[in-house]
């Protein structure tokens, strides 16, 4: 009894937020719930009943549903789009209800009025957007172009086209060599380095393990979904259990050696994984297209190019050996494409600009010219231009510049321009940083007779690095979101496939919506996630602050 | 009267002199923060500095290693001009002579307490890691805290880091220890642990120049204590002398002040 009356005062006083204080003189504290009670009760009839008596109310529940089949959606997605906007619709009408019974606008006027209309706001939202997710759109497009959408094209032809796969079940038709195994190699050294990363914040493991189990499960039922799909499932789903694997080994590995180590080794430990971080990105760049060395060193250990023996293994007559791949060519960056684009254009952005950045922030506090005007020149020119621009003058004069010594492609480009981009603008957030270091670091530093050089490095920067993260990461977010840009020079990432999907397919015509929702989800997705590391480091900044003592 | 005991004070003889500056002049603008200042300090002696706020005495010290530089006269540190014209190599030798410890101890707070002493020797004079972590652990023993070489500086109180300051400098080997106001950022009942390093080291060959309020501490150790005001040297004498029988005016209003 005790329990119940405890419900239903928090209840009334969820009500009171919403909704507003009581205000008609008919409301005594004794009849106060029994008319809170109605409320709720003609809610639920408003919100399964409403719209079925001639178009009285609107639509509920059982309207929504017989709507929604009568538009041609299958039974399942019309029970889910009912019930979904039921519930919000449940709670307007509870809310209009409960304001109307008790006439709250006689004590709150702008409390009911805010109450009732952010209410009937979130059906509006909420019933709109799951009719276009659930009646109106036909994700097929989206299924049906799933590894286009991740790999782009050429990769996902050979995918496609290899012995084994959907699309290529008669070995006659086949002729590509799967190269996919090219990402595999670089996901696992990506997750071994994300999950260690999370290993070394004293967190309970749980606030990392849930989330990245979920991650890997969500990746694996888009693998497995078997609405249009074109390969062989089981491959992408078994190297996905790798990839959980080797992060849960990862994350174990740091967070156990974090729990038996002082602190200074967990520290000591956290920057040998952002070189680790910088080595895959790299090592990402080699195995995509292996340049003429490694391939020699390949063959020379005794591996057979894939290209040399290709009708042999399209036959099934030969498993190709990991040498075999590695002697075999590589994807060119032409060649690249889709979400993979994007990642290694923002991650060249970030690895590259860093570094850009350190260099062109100490050159701009220079004192010798030599060093502080190309370095303001550098960064005032980039910086007051729009990306854009300096995508064209990546695509059309950096040849001219490049060419006597390096004959770049155009996404290999792409990541020099957005490193010198992104590294302009931490640059800035840099300089900033290391202006506020207290001038008694670098005293003590230059007392103990340390070199202007070694100053910068061993003291200045790391502090100015310390401070300025937060702010770096929000130059990350900017950078990883103005990858999309690269459609404009007809590279085919994430942003550009999606936007042609309907083109694939004669049945797909017009369906150009589902793919561009698809996209704002997955660089929401990424852009949140960046952000809340973002809250994250400042937060850890704040937790080991810069010692009282030395403020005082 | 001195709750500090100097009897067991080696005595040096005094003859080298490691410090010469004559007519040390700096200006901030148009003020002059010192007028021409002449101190020759012999090898092994103990020099504490008095004065009020803004006299000038931090900022002769941080001439002497040339944290700032001075606009006139001559400061020679073992028998090396610093200058403008100094060598960078000269210079680097003149800094590695002089340990220098700080008011607001500025350990490097990215960096743990054994890294914070063994970076200097390590980046510098190229000692082996091994070689200088073992030379840290040691000096840490001599300010009493060798459990802390593994904290970051921020997980120490202000009397610790200061200590830490104090083992940082010496581990560059130094001749010279310069300290400006060691004492002044401390809570009171963190004083004596700092000053009793001080006392320690008094007792060794280094030469200390100490800017200080701590008349206890200028009493027990100083060889000579000096008084400036406004950018001048106004007293220089023996602490007993000093103390006892001050010769100007402005010494013994300084003194009716503090005491």
């Amino acid at each position: 009894m005790s329990l119940k009356g405890l419900n239903m005062d928090s209840f009334l006083e969820l009500e009171e937020s919403i909704a507003g204080k009581p205000g008609g003189p008919w409301v005594t504290p004794s009849n106060n719930t029994q008319l809170s009670l109605l409320a709720i009760s003609l809610a639920f009839v408003c919100g399964f009943f409403g719209g079925m008596w001639e178009g009285f109310l609107p639509n509920g529940f059982f309207e929504l549903v017989a709507m929604a089949e009568s538009e041609g959606a299958s039974s399942l997605n019309a029970q889910i789009f009912g019930t979904i906007s039921g519930i919000v619709l449940v709670f307007a009408w509870w809310v209009t209800l409960s304001i109307l019974i008790k006439w709250t606008p006689g004590k709150s006027l702008s409390n009911a009025l805010l109450g009732i209309t952010t209410a009937w706001i979130i059906v509006i939202a909420v019933r709109g957007l799951s009719h276009f997710v659930l009646v109106e759109a036909d994700w097929s497009v989206v299924w049906a172009n799933r590894v286009l959408l991740i790999v782009g094209q050429q990769m996902t032809e050979q995918m496609t086209q290899a012995p084994g796969s959907e699309s290529c079940i008669a070995v006659s038709n086949c002729y590509g060599v799967n190269q996919n195994w090219r990402l595999w190699w670089i996901l696992y050294p990506s997750f071994a380095v994300l999950a260690s990363a999370y290993g070394t914040i004293a967190e309970k493991p749980a606030r990392f393990l849930v989330p990245f189990t979920a991650l890997c499960g969500i990746l694996m039922l888009v693998a497995w979904m078997p609405s249009e799909i074109n390969y062989h499932s089981v491959v992408p789903i078994t190297n996905l259990s790798k990839a959980l694997v080797v992060g849960y080994l990862a994350y174990g590995a740091s967070y156990y050696y974090c729990s038996i180590s002082e602190e200074y080794k967990a520290n000591r430990l956290r920057s040998y994984i952002a070189i680790g971080a910088v080595v895959t990105f790299f090592f990402a760049i080699m195995i995509m297209d292996p340049p003429e060395a490694v391939k020699d060193l390949a063959v020379w250990l005794g591996g057979t190019p894939v290209q040399g023996i290709r009708e042999a293994i399209i036959a099934g007559d030969v498993v190709p050996s990991t040498l075999d791949k590695l002697a075999g060519d590589g994807i060119q960056a032409s060649q690249w494409g889709g979400l993979f684009v994007n990642l290694i254009v923002a991650t060249a952005g970030c690895v590259l600009g860093f570094g850009i950045g350190i260099v062109l922030a100490f050159g701009r506090q220079s004192d010798q010219p030599f060093f502080s005007v190309p370095s303001i020149a550098l960064i005032e020119l980039v910086r007051s231009g729009p990306l854009i621009c300096w995508l064209w003058f990546a695509v059309f004069l950096m040849p001219d510049l490049m060419d006597p010594f390096y004959n770049a492609e155009d996404i290999i480009r792409m990541l020099l321009m957005f490193g010198v981009f992104g590294g302009c603008y931490i640059a800035e957030v840099l300089r900033g940083g290391l202006q506020a270091v207290d001038s008694g670091q670098k005293e003590a530093a230059i007392a103990l007779g340390l070199s202007p050089f070694q100053t910068k490095m061993q003291v200045e920067l790391p502090n100015a690095v310390r401070t300025t993260l937060p702010s770096i990461v929000s130059v990350f977010i900017g950078l990883w979101k103005d990858t999309t840009l690269l459609f404009i020079i007809n590279i085919l990432d994430f942003f550009k496939l999606a936007k042609d999907l309907p083109a694939t397919d004669l049945r797909f015509l017009g369906n150009f919506l589902e793919p561009l929702y698809v996209t704002a989800l997955v660089f929401w997705v990424f852009a949140f996630y960046l952000s809340r590391v973002s809250m994250k480091i400042e937060k850890g900044l704040g937790l080991t602050s810069e010692g009282g003592g030395e403020a005082a | 009267m001195s709750e500090y005991d100097r009897d067991d004070k080696p005595a040096t003889g005094y003859d080298e002199t490691i410090i010469d500056t004559k007519g040390v002049k700096v200006n901030f603008g148009d003020f002059w923060a010192l007028k021409g200042i002449d101190i020759s300090v012999k090898k092994g002696e103990i020099i504490v500095i008095l004065g009020p706020s803004g006299s000038g005495k931090s900022t002769y010290i941080r001439t002497l290693n040339r944290l700032q530089p001075h606009s006139g006269g001559t400061v020679v540190i073992d028998g090396i001009t610093v200058d403008d014209d100094t060598t960078v190599a000269d210079m680097k030798y003149v800094r590695a002579e002089i340990g220098f410890v700080f008011q607001q101890f500025n350990l490097f707070p990215h960096l743990t307490i054994m890294e914070n002493i063994t970076l200097a020797p390590m980046k510098v004079k190229g000692i082996p890691k091994r070689e200088a972590e073992d030379q840290a652990m040691a000096l840490l023993e001599k300010v009493g805290i060798p459990e802390q070489a593994y904290k970051y500086p921020s997980g120490l109180s202000g009397g610790q880091q200061q200590r830490v300051a104090i083992a940082r400098a010496l581990a560059m080997d130094p001749k010279i220890m310069l300290f400006d106001e060691p004492t002044s950022a401390l809570d009171p009942e963190m004083i004596k642990e700092v000053l009793d390093v001080m006392i320690d080291l008094a007792k060794e060959d280094v030469t200390m120049i100490v800017v200080t309020h701590e008349m206890g501490f200028a009493m027990a150790v100083a060889d000579r204590v000096i008084l400036f005001d406004e950018g001048e040297l106004v007293e220089q004498n023996t602490p007993a002398e000093f103390f006892d029988n001050p010769q100007h005016k402005r010494t013994k209003l300084f003194l009716e002040q503090i005491l």
